[in-house]
């Protein structure tokens, strides 16, 4: 049954991606891939943890429908892994299940083949296969068939239409070694594998951080004193950097081009390097015994005001940038940054957290990590490329119309349709119906396994 | 021309076959010589694959995705596991014990 079903899905694999493009296939091998590993994993599909991830992979898969961009990919891709990992194991962090499903995808049918006893010591050879009944239990009732499919056509007009319909013509060498690889990824995650010691270890480690052997409270009243003057003269200098920085943002309401772009490009790199250094400061300073140390009320009610005016600091990156992307446009860079300064955040929150609730490094990682996973998943389902043209159309106070086309496909509908509306010099009129041309071509020319959202738009039309 | 054709292959698979061996010995070697072989693999063979895995599929993006490209680096990979297989995988030969030869000064 199991082998059944394997076959089966490889043939599948090949239907859905040789010699095809990234499409509608996507999404059908995600529901391919969960299908096969609820099967093939029923107790661990009855924790809702797993089918909330599945359903995570299903929607990256459906992103891609939607609009065909590399991050709805790489997110389907991340989702993918995560789920093999998690199924692997369901309690360890989100980094050691991206290990495990990387593993799982790469070399799962090896590692299971040469799987170490413990108790023995001993290397375990799977159990040897039977090549000549498998060819019995395939061959055989295959040419039978096929004898009978010979004798029913003579007997029936409308059967032998039916028949003759069939085409395997797209089968080929390419064609079956497609299958071969897809047979092969398949049965490596059927079953998914853990990598150790990296997940055993990751099992053993906690949140919490515990006193250690060398706590002095001499060595600790230094650390305190000197943790307490570091993060006041911060305190001091991010307090004068705010108002100086706020006073900027509400003196300028109608700044010059250039003005603003130097305060983005360089300030706000250099700001956001300077969240990242006070975050790596804090957890130096909390590394340890401090945390445990009864007089660092007041290191910590510095720590925590620090936090609170470096978000201050991030809100006004965003406004700074807010402003940009209103009198010059959206466009990836600035929208990256905006992510960033969401990462930031979140970063500087559970750095917190952390400190309140003393809790580990690893602790920040683990939730950092899924934070980004998180942030990574909102990110892939939003159509960027129509967004971007859509704002700078009809929001933003001037835009780059070359910077518009040279987006991928997913704003050509919507080019078009601004050809009419806005004012735009012939050239880029021009490059925008060459690009129209060329995109609904590739539409119409798109198999099953490649549509799009955007051939049901055109199909509409 | 043929036969520099042959030569050229033979040479690239001959090179292929030293480097990935000498990639795993690499791998081996950075252990004591007494440590279980069941050991090494477990410790770094999923991080070589999957760092191998990584790199193959790195070349065949870059050289946009030729069919040559994919069949060889597919080959590379298929022989980086029959190598490690052939490492971890217990000798089958068999030594026969020679009997005490008395009659030897």
């Amino acid at each position: 049954m199991k082998q059944f079903l394997l076959l089966t899905s490889a043939f599948f694999f090949s239907i859905l991606f040789y010699d095809k493009q990234i499409g509608l296939n996507l999404f059908l091998f995600s529901l391919l891939s969960v299908i096969i590993l609820a099967i093939n994993n029923s107790d661990d599909f009855k924790s809702k943890k797993n089918i909330g991830f599945a359903g995570i992979y299903l929607t990256t898969g459906l992103a891609v429908f939607f609009h065909d961009s590399a991050l709805a990919i790489i997110a389907n891709s991340v989702s993918f892994f995560t789920l093999i990992g998690l199924l692997s194991q369901n309690n360890s962090s989100i980094y050691v299940n991206w290990l495990n499903g990387l593993y799982t995808t790469v070399a799962g049918l090896f590692h299971r083949n040469f799987t170490v006893n413990e108790a023995k010591q001993t290397v375990e050879s799977q159990k040897e296969i039977d090549y000549v009944h498998l060819a019995k239990i395939i061959l055989i009732p295959a040419a039978i068939v096929i004898i009978f499919i010979g004798l029913y056509q003579n007997g029936n007009p409308i059967f032998n239409n039916l028949i003759e319909k069939i085409d395997f013509s797209y089968i080929n060498i390419q064609w079956l070694l497609v299958a071969g690889l897809g047979y092969y990824l398949f049965l490596n995650i059927h079953n998914p594998i853990v990598v150790e010691p990296a997940t055993s270890q990751d099992l053993k480690t906690g949140n919490l951080l515990f006193k250690t052997k060398d706590f002095s409270i001499p060595v600790l009243k230094q650390e305190n004193q000197l943790g307490i003057i570091l993060i006041a003269l911060l305190n001091v200098l991010i307090v004068i950097f705010l108002i100086t920085d706020i006073a900027f943002i509400l003196t300028n309401e109608e700044v010059r081009g250039s003005v603003f772009s130097s305060q983005v490009h360089s300030g706000i790199n250099a700001l956001i390097a300077s969240i990242v250094i006070a975050i790596i400061i804090l957890l130096y300073v909390f590394r340890g015994n401090l945390n445990f140390y009864k007089e660092n009320k007041t290191v910590k009610h510095l720590a925590f005001t620090w936090i609170i005016l470096n978000a201050i600091l991030v809100l006004s990156i965003a406004v700074k940038n807010s402003q940009y992307i209103y009198y010059f446009g959206l466009t990836y860079k600035r929208i990256g940054v905006l992510v960033y300064l969401i990462l930031t955040l979140t970063g500087l929150v559970t750095t917190l957290i952390k400190i309140d609730k003393t809790k580990n490094i690893w602790y920040l990682f683990r939730l950092n990590t899924k934070a980004a996973f998180i942030v990574l998943v909102i990110a892939a389902m939003i159509n960027w490329d129509y967004h971007i043209t859509n704002y700078n159309f009809n929001y933003a106070k001037s835009m780059d119309i070359n910077y518009l086309i040279d987006l991928s496909d997913n704003n050509t509908l919507l080019l078009k349709e601004k050809i009419e509306t806005k004012g735009i010099e012939n050239k880029s009129i021009h490059r925008i119906e060459e690009k129209y041309k060329n995109y609904t071509m590739e539409l119409y020319t798109n198999s099953w396994q490649e549509l799009q959202y955007d051939n049901l738009k055109l199909n509409r039309k | 021309m043929v036969a520099l054709i042959i030569f050229g292959i033979s040479f690239i698979l001959l090179a292929t076959y030293t480097i990935i061996r000498i990639s795993i010995a690499c791998v081996f070697w950075s252990f004591n010589t007494s440590t279980n072989a069941k050991y090494i693999f477990k410790r770094c063979f999923p991080y070589y694959i999957i760092v191998l895995t990584s790199i193959c599929i790195g070349f065949i993006i870059t050289f946009n995705n030729s069919i040559l490209v994919i069949y060889y680096f597919s080959s590379v990979y298929f022989l980086a596991l029959f190598l490690w297989r052939r490492k971890i995988k217990p000798s089958k030969k068999s030594f026969a014990v020679e009997p005490n030869q008395t009659h030897l000064p």
